[in-house]
């Protein structure tokens, strides 16, 4: 079985499975951290501590079963075995993979796993997060179409450094665009595969504007809409920012399985106590989408030369 | 039925905002009315929030199909955990769950009830007069009245059917309005109490204890006078004047706009007021509503 190698999350990764969208790691050494084989994968966990409708989880195991696509079984943070439904497409096995098991595979591995986009900066990280449809993938390809670097589109992974202090790590440099969006962000879509053979939503790479280090998280961005005309962004006080991180955290309902709440919680706590975190309100009818990337700018412009520390005291004052 | 969940079911602006208004106030028993932007009962069972959060991938992943064969599960996964939650709970703290929704009685490419059997403790059904409806709709959905008409005449009618962007909800399909009202109410089954939104406006204490009967609640009667109290259209307009409301359409004007029974009489023309008796007339008798004014 052929394999290939790939670095994404600061992570050393062997796939059987071609994954085109992870940057190839070329100089890697040593044992890989994590194994993406093909093989067999159980119908059912032996023990089942969360579900969904789709998913098993417990303590280091995860199973996520997508009729007629492929079964997969993602194990001790360090393995992700995938049963391939007969003549199903590469891409419909890969935006599963990439989802949710990755994310599955970060909690594990007792990262801090946020819904979000992030851009790396000479300041730092900052991250886009709002639920599905919010318009995270688009204010991103706004914010590379200026330029811009991205970290990663959706599944962003948080670690503490030695001193504690929350590090956002690179991703890979693909973002997905809904055929609307692309067209709002003249985007042209001819040449782009799309996410799934059946959707009007296209893979974007742009390997020439990743931020493939990693980079303190100095800014959390939750995008909310309202029905009114207005534009608007609130710094929120410490108490309400954990609220908000948890409520950002990726498939947040998977912990329960996987019995990460605890490591989960500590994390949160950190973020939420020295990353900046802002509520951004557009109006639901019009995206205003150049103003709101103006706004933002504008905003992590503000906080250059500022350390957090030196935020929240502000913010606490 | 074995399930947990009673559904909030009807077509659009046909009184599910104000049940759930009355169900929040009666539920909190607070000193001053229910925050419309806090309800119970929300935010629709379409969410698509609702959706991944249950299911381990996303719908913006899905194709319809998918989507949809997915959905019932979700109810059941979301019944099982009322089911847990509620097991646990004193039973003085105990109150039904509810959760609105637009979706017709419909079912999935499978042939499976897009709404579970498994899922549901019962549905509570709300109608309104068709020519209010078209109405109270168009005003909703800032457009004119006729075709908003000719929507509630087509049997292909859809919410969020378009896929080239990503909606905050998934495709719920309407049917026509009478085929909303039969597939609901004509479906074998299914533990139904209908409602009319004229009953609740005529005698909204009465017709809402008979709500909460039929959803296993005695009805404590200063309470539910408290709830009628907290929920007069007036207040609630005042509410959205003061702060609006967050399920208005953004180019609608406001949410609450008149809540009157009968104003089609004045407001709609005979022109389309016709064309309504004539698409659902059959319907509209079955539930008393004459096909002339003052009927």
């Amino acid at each position: 079985m052929t394999t290939s190698l790939h670095r994404a999350y600061d992570l050393l990764i062997e796939s059987e499975l071609p994954l085109p969208e992870l940057p190839e790691a070329t100089d890697a050494a040593g044992a890989p951290d994590v194994r993406v084989r093909l093989g067999d994968v159980p119908e059912h966990l032996d023990v089942v501590d969360g579900r969904g409708v789709l998913y098993e989880a417990t303590a280091d195991e995860f199973l996520l079963s997508m009729p007629d696509i492929a079964r997969f079984w993602v194990r001790n943070g360090d393995e992700i075995v995938i049963d391939r439904a007969a003549g199903a497409d590469d891409n419909d096995v890969r935006v599963f993979m990439l989802g949710s098991c990755v994310g599955a595979l970060l909690h594990q591995r007792e990262l801090l796993v946020l819904h979000a986009a992030a851009i790396g900066t000479e300041q730092g990280a900052f991250l886009f997060a709002g639920v599905s449809g919010m318009g995270k993938s688009t204010l991103l390809g706004e914010l590379l179409n200026r330029g811009h670097s991205m970290m990663v589109d959706d599944v962003c992974g948080v670690v503490a450094d030695e001193s504690g202090e929350a590090i956002v790590v690179p991703g890979y440099p693909r973002t997905r665009l809904w055929a609307d969006a692309a067209r709002h962000l003249d985007v042209p879509t001819d040449g782009l595969d799309r996410t799934r053979p059946e959707l009007e939503k296209y893979e974007r790479q742009v390997p020439e504007a990743f931020w493939n280090e990693r980079a303190p998280f100095r800014g959390l961005y939750v995008l909310t809409t309202s029905n009114t005309d207005d534009l608007s962004i609130e710094v929120l006080p410490r108490v309400r920012a954990f609220g908000v991180v948890l409520h950002n955290t990726y498939r947040r309902l998977f912990l329960d399985g996987l019995g990460m709440r605890k490591p989960h919680f500590a994390l949160a706590s950190t973020v939420a106590a020295t990353v900046r975190v802002v509520r951004v309100t557009r109006p639901s009818g019009a995206f205003k989408l150049a103003e709101l990337a103006d706004l933002i700018e504008a905003d992590i412009a503000g906080q250059s030369g500022q350390e957090p520390s030196t935020v929240a005291a502000a913010r606490d004052a | 039925m074995t399930g947990h969940i009673h559904w909030l079911a009807s077509y659009p602006k046909s009184g599910n905002t104000w049940m759930r208004i009355l169900l929040t106030n009666y539920l909190r028993d607070a000193d001053e009315p229910a925050d419309i932007n806090s309800l119970d009962g929300g935010p629709i069972a379409s969410a698509r929030q609702i959706f991944d959060d249950n299911v381990g991938i996303e719908a913006s992943d899905l194709t319809q199909d998918e989507i949809e064969r997915l959905r019932p599960g979700v109810y059941e996964l979301i019944s099982d955990r009322v089911g847990e939650a509620r097991r646990e709970l004193p039973v003085d703290d105990d109150f039904p769950t509810f959760l609105k929704v637009h979706d017709a009685y419909t079912r999935t490419a499978d042939g499976v009830p897009l709404i579970s059997k498994a899922a549901t403790a019962g549905a509570i059904y709300l109608l309104r007069d068709p020519r209010d409806v078209a109405l109270s709709f168009a005003h909703h959905s800032a457009r004119d009245v006729e075709k908003t008409v000719g929507s509630m005449g087509d049997p292909e009618f859809a919410f969020v059917d378009k896929g080239t962007r990503l909606h905050n909800q998934l495709r719920q399909r309407l049917l026509t309005w009478s085929g909303h009202v039969t597939s609901w109410v004509d479906e074998p089954g299914l533990r139904i109490h209908v409602v009319r939104y004229e009953d609740l406006s005529a005698d909204t204490a009465a017709v809402f204890s008979e709500v909460l009967r039929f959803a296993g609640v005695d009805p404590d009667p200063a309470r539910v006078a408290k709830a009628v109290e907290f929920s007069r259209f007036d207040g609630l307009q005042r509410q959205e004047a003061d702060a609006g409301f967050g399920e208005k359409m953004p180019r609608a004007t406001s949410f609450f706009r008149e809540g009157r029974a009968g104003s089609w009489v004045e407001s709609l023309g005979e022109e389309l007021a016709a064309r309504i008796v004539s698409d659902h007339g059959a319907v509209m008798d079955r539930f008393g509503y004459g096909v002339h004014a003052g009927d």
